[in-house]
């Protein structure tokens, strides 16, 4: 089976599929290719759980909770460059919302929540081009 | 090729290893943790050391990865000039692998000092 490339299935995607996807923070931004080898969304819903002890369990979700939104992204065929400017993009913008323009053409804010990601290359490759995974929680 | 001396600054020491062609990553050393507020707004404590973390993997010859573990055992403790970055070895690992004999592969894990 070929995969068309936009093509994602999600109900709520919307926008016009392109090869680029920026990170925007305080002025500076990087472009990385569109992640066509990774592009995962998990929703959770926060939720607490009791069992009574009359062994009943009960769920309580408020209704102003609302689902969270993580995103992963996995980036290949990055010059070293860029891979290096993603480094120091992420020291400087730690813990502080980002813009995301993503390769859907939707722009929203997020924050990079796993920052100890590696950059770099993960085996014989040829192509010396590196690769790396983005894990922003949307907001 | 890629350089190691030690022990940083008095160098006594060097070895030379092939280019990591099996792996070549850096990570930075943070770590971010959001909390969620009941007004729905959120706050992220972070960990900031403004280090970073790299682990190479090399494809080498048996002699050269004994000397590469000699090499370890005397300078692990102390800071080493990986590529004149000032680094601490963190851990290594050998593995010999079964299609090539003759060749180990070997990842190292350095952290800025």
């Amino acid at each position: 089976m070929t995969c068309t490339f936009g093509d994602s299935g999600f109900t709520d995607v919307a926008g016009t599929p392109r090869n680029v996807f920026e990170l925007t923070y305080n002025g500076i931004t990087i472009t990385f290719p569109a992640p066509l080898l990774g592009d995962r969304e998990e929703k959770t819903v926060e939720t607490i759980k009791r069992e009574l002890v009359d062994r009943r369990f009960v769920v309580y979700k408020p209704p102003e909770w609302d689902e969270r939104r993580v995103v992963r992204y996995q980036f290949s065929d990055l010059e070293r460059k860029v891979s290096e400017a993603y480094l120091a993009f992420i020291d400087l913008s730690l813990g502080q919302p980002v813009t995301v323009t993503d390769h859907f053409s939707r722009t929203w804010t997020g924050i990079i929540m796993e920052p100890e990601a590696s950059v770099g290359r993960f085996g014989p490759d040829d192509s010396c081009k590196d690769t790396t995974e983005v894990v922003l929680r949307w907001l | 090729m890629v350089v190691i001396e030690a022990p940083y600054p008095g160098l006594v020491s060097r070895i030379e290893l092939p280019a990591p062609d099996l792996g070549d990553e850096t990570n930075i050393i943070a770590s971010v943790n959001l909390h969620e507020m009941a007004d729905g707004s959120v706050r992220t404590i972070i960990r900031q050391p403004r280090k970073k973390q790299h682990r190479y993997t090399f494809k080498t010859t048996e002699a050269k990865a004994r000397e590469l573990n000699a090499f370890l055992a005397a300078y692990s403790d102390k800071i080493m000039l990986y590529q004149g970055r000032a680094v601490y070895s963190e851990q290594e690992s050998i593995e010999s692998s079964p299609e090539e004999r003759d060749f180990v592969t070997f990842s190292l894990k350095f952290r800025d000092a």
